[in-house]
């Protein structure tokens, strides 16, 4: 199994195609943090000098309560940003206002100048309970987040500093996500239909191990190549990131960038979701083999899965009803690998536990990848070479 | 050992390729002839279990074609060898080995010993890209050899090689013919005549005539009369 496996994975990786795209796709990611740093905003500020004072100003305001002081403190920065243009003070506190936008759900500068302190918590309270409620699809889930709300509003807030290193990887998975489906659908959507094409197929059904250890060397090779891929993918994020953003803010609560009463922080979820996005490399390996098998032609598998990532692209919502379509829509991976798709209020009861998507779906795309792989090794065992 | 091949037949949706076939094949060498399209690659590959019959059965010492243990035993060398051109002569023997069921340090020994007698040494550590058509060819015949086969079939093997290939080949072949079941198909009918210990003419998915190549002289001719065409001494014949 272990010789079979080896050149599985040296015929795999022996594709220049697959090499070509790997790069391409890492080189993308790359330019991303260039060009953070490179563009230019309207306030004329390049953007590594935005992210130097957005970092010094994050690190003086860290530990601070948000409350009316810290409002008063910083409300003629925003004044001279919106009356003058200035942005240079603003950016020390951006985090806060950006905050505020959320919360009182405007970008209208007259509104986020009149808020104070009891409006911003009724309207942060408000807003996480509706949210909820509208979220929630049973009463049990609506209580549990209830609650949730209320042991994250229990006291003030507290700013914990600049982290928008991770907030940007947290709002960069969809992506990355997207780039991940594009190099499986060209690297594995030929596993099953190369030997029809070198025509090697009549060779290896014909031996001992053709239709049963082989099977399982092609998956695992697909897979090492699908989460190894998928793996270098979130290396690459990290370091661009690293380099362009920096990594503090880890255990800065995730309320600052994704409105939900998690009680988890910002790094939390950032991890969640790479663990998230790995289990769909899994899945989506799984899947663009399965599918090779079935089509027996390598463009078909590529158009099918280019296809379904179009087209969560082109749609970005569904109805909540009927609810089976929105749950298998969040499920597709390029849906769910997202802060909306893998935080939201759907839970699950499971023996007096209640799991929340983030912890169900992985779960689930494990037993997918399982019965993709039983159920295409049985067509795999039945297969046969046709007339040419 | 024995192979038995019963009412074997495959129907598609056109053409009776192979229409009740069957034999009872012992160790020996046996040389398949037909015109082409006469259903010989179809009877090969249901021989190889990569091709489901409509009908009938095959079985070799009581192993199905469908078993492992049946797999195992089997050494095959389709008409359109296949190969991944990125691969060395021997990195591919050694993955043919691992499908064969070989212990990893079993299959290297092997591989040598094949690339030894079929002449490719030389250019084994070379991309199998790089090499001729016989050099391929000799590939595919090392490859079917590697499990040391009870059944070896061998679809147009010679196709590609030069005339001394062929003596070679022919050489090799005659000394499997002993302790195995060999299979030839072929349109270069001199080969056979020097190897083949029985000739089997297919026509039309049947099997025409089974026989001791000993008792025909001029296979050639024989071929040609059985075919219907026009032979050395004039006139034609039907069957």
């Amino acid at each position: 199994m272990a010789e079979l496996y080896r050149f599985e994975l040296k015929k795999c990786l022996q594709q220049k195609v697959l090499w070509i795209t790997g790069g391409i796709l890492l080189l993308c990611l790359c330019l991303w943090g260039a060009a953070a740093c490179l563009q230019t905003t309207d306030s004329g500020l390049r953007g590594e000098e935005i992210i130097r004072l957005h970092r010094e100003g994050g690190a003086a305001l860290a530990g601070e309560t948000v409350d009316q002081d810290m409002l008063d403190q910083f409300r003629p920065a925003y004044e001279k940003m919106v009356f003058a243009g200035d942005a240079r003070e603003l950016m020390g506190c951006i985090d806060i206002y950006e905050f505020l936008g959320h919360v009182l759900d405007t970008a209208a500068s007259a509104e986020i100048l009149a808020v104070d302190q009891q409006m911003l918590y009724d309207r942060l309270e408000d807003k996480l309970r509706t949210e909820a409620e509208k979220g929630s699809a049973t009463e049990q889930a609506a209580s549990y987040w209830q609650s949730k709300v209320q042991q994250q509003l229990s006291q003030p807030l507290v700013y914990g500093g600049y982290h928008e290193g991770w907030s940007q990887m947290a709002s960069l998975m969809k992506v990355m996500t997207f780039l991940e489906v594009l190099f499986l659908s060209v690297a594995l959507s030929g596993m099953f239909p190369q030997e029809a094409q070198h025509r090697t197929d009549q060779l290896i059904l014909s031996s001992r191990r053709g239709r049963t250890a082989l099977y399982t060397g092609k998956l695992l090779a697909g897979l090492t190549v699908g989460v190894g891929f998928g793996l270098l993918l979130l290396a690459t994020l990290l370091g661009v990131t690293g380099l362009v953003y920096g990594l503090e803010g880890f255990g800065v609560s995730a309320l600052f960038t994704l409105l939900m009463p998690l009680g988890a922080s910002i790094g939390q979820v950032t991890l969640i979701l790479f663990g998230a996005f790995l289990a769909a490399a899994a899945v989506t390996s799984l899947a663009a083999m399965v599918l090779s098998q079935v089509t027996r032609n390598s463009v078909a598998t590529m158009g099918i899965l280019v296809g379904i990532l179009l087209l969560t692209t082109l749609i970005t919502a569904v109805p909540e009803s009927p609810r089976l379509l929105s749950v298998l829509w969040y499920l597709l991976p390029s849906n769910f690998v997202s802060l909306q798709g893998a935080f939201r209020y759907d839970l699950l009861s499971v023996g007096g536990l209640s799991l929340t998507t983030w912890q169900v779906t992985p779960v689930v795309y494990l037993l997918l990848t399982a019965l993709l792989a039983l159920g295409g090794r049985r067509l795999y065992r039945r297969c046969q070479v046709g007339a040419r | 050992m024995e192979l038995v091949i019963r009412a074997l037949s495959k129907q598609y949706p056109h053409k009776l390729a192979v229409d009740r076939v069957s034999l009872t094949l012992t160790p020996g060498i046996y040389g398949l002839l037909g015109a082409n399209g006469a259903g010989k690659t179809t009877l090969m590959r249901m021989l190889c279990g990569i091709l489901h019959p409509t009908g009938g059965e095959i079985s070799l010492d009581g192993l199905g074609v469908a078993q492992e243990e049946y797999r195992a035993c089997l050494g095959y060398l389709p008409q359109d060898f296949g190969y991944y051109p990125g691969f060395t002569g021997e990195e591919f023997l050694w993955y043919m080995g691992a499908l064969k069921g070989l212990p990893k340090a079993q299959a290297r020994r092997r591989a040598k010993e094949l690339l030894e007698l079929v002449g490719l040494s030389q250019a084994a550590k070379g991309k199998i890209k790089t090499y001729s058509g016989g050099m391929k060819q000799r590939l595919g015949i090392a490859q079917a050899l590697l499990g040391h086969p009870k059944l070896l079939v061998l679809d147009e093997p010679t196709a590609g090689l030069d005339p001394k290939e062929r003596v070679r080949f022919r050489g090799l072949i005659a000394s499997l013919g002993k302790q195995s079941i060999v299979l030839v198909s072929t349109h270069i009918v001199s080969d056979l005549a020097h190897i083949a210990d029985v000739i089997l003419l297919m026509k039309d998915g049947r099997i025409i005539h089974q026989g001791p190549a000993s008792e025909i002289a001029d296979l050639e001719g024989f071929y040609l009369e059985a075919f219907g065409e026009e032979g050395e001494h004039g006139g034609t014949v039907s069957l």
